[in-house]
């Protein structure tokens, strides 16, 4: 590996070391928003510069290195997903599945209609103004939070990530059932949650 | 709000027989996020929001969490002051060394 051809000297960066400076932050803020865990998110950035060095060949100048790096970043998060889901099953749903149960009425001729008082509140005349807003995201990051640590993981995926429920299930190795289950409730809590902690509140300014 | 008349409640009634439940619908509000729906269900869906205002919102404002999260990595993400300390830094350097050595 270190006895590349001297014809092709762009095809290797000068100094490899020099991406901890460029890339490093950006890649530990990559991972950590979506590990929550500052010691795991440092170790996956360690592991992700150790595996570009190795493949740093197959790099060639292909792409941008700070997406290059994502790539790899990106496989190392969702491998630690699927061992984690492997040593601790999808417990943590019921959790979810009740508090919002409780919305819909229970019997009678509209069994499972909303409970008026209970059902979606009307949000602000103009969705999408203060979306933008560090408070918003603040609250969003606030109940994304809340939701059940797995739950969250596949929330990131599909919404965040824009990865498709199949690849998900082949990712994690969970039936297509159980994902939508998780992400139908997950995206249940969470509008719930910024209804209750960001819409409501608004509301209540002039 | 004063209670429907006799035919809009005859209506009411008429559509919620036929149409999914607002639990029902709420699964499907998820699902049609990851793939389109059958053209039947999609009509059900919207026959039952002629009567059901909540319904009407929680669709909307799913999509809109939906339509709004991809922003979260970068806003949340990338804005926020945390780094690497110069330790890991260094100690991420050291590695590479080590194992560009090897």
């Amino acid at each position: 590996m270190q006895s590349p051809s001297a014809d092709s000297p762009p095809a290797r960066l000068a100094d490899p070391e020099a991406w901890v400076d460029e890339y490093g932050d950006y890649l530990f803020r990559y991972a950590l928003v979506r590990l929550r865990n500052e010691s795991l998110a440092e170790d996956l950035v360690q592991e992700t510069f150790l595996a570009a060095l190795k493949s740093d060949a197959a790099f060639a100048g292909r792409s941008a290195p700070k997406s290059w790096l994502v790539g790899i970043l990106k496989n190392k998060i969702v491998d630690h997903y699927r061992k984690a889901s492997r040593e601790t099953p999808f417990t943590d749903l019921e959790f979810l599945a009740d508090e919002q149960g409780e919305r819909f009425i229970p019997d009678g001729l509209f069994k499972d209609g909303w409970i008026h008082e209970l059902g979606p509140l009307e949000w602000s005349a103009a969705p999408g103004a203060g979306l933008d807003s560090e408070a918003f995201w603040k609250t969003f990051h606030e109940c994304s939070g809340k939701l059940p640590r797995k739950v969250a993981r596949v929330f990131l995926l599909r919404e965040v990530d824009d990865v498709s429920t199949e690849e998900i299930c082949a990712l994690l190795d969970i039936k297509p059932n159980h994902l939508w289950v998780m992400l139908h409730r997950a995206r249940m809590a969470l509008r719930a949650c910024l209804e209750a902690n960001w819409f409501a509140r608004q509301e209540g300014k002039p | 709000m004063k209670p429907p008349g006799p035919v809009k409640m005859w209506f009411i009634t008429w559509v919620w027989n036929h149409t999914p439940t607002c639990k029902e619908v709420t699964r499907l509000a998820s699902q049609r996020l990851d793939g389109p729906l059958p053209l039947m269900t999609r009509l059900r869906i919207r026959l039952h929001t002629t009567i059901c205002v909540w319904c009407q919102r929680y669709l909307e404002q799913v999509k809109l969490v939906h339509d709004t999260a991809p922003g979260y990595a970068d806003k949340v993400g990338q804005a926020s002051e945390k780094s690497l300390s110069a330790d890991a830094k260094a100690r991420m350097k050291r590695a590479m060394r080590d194992n560009d050595a090897q």
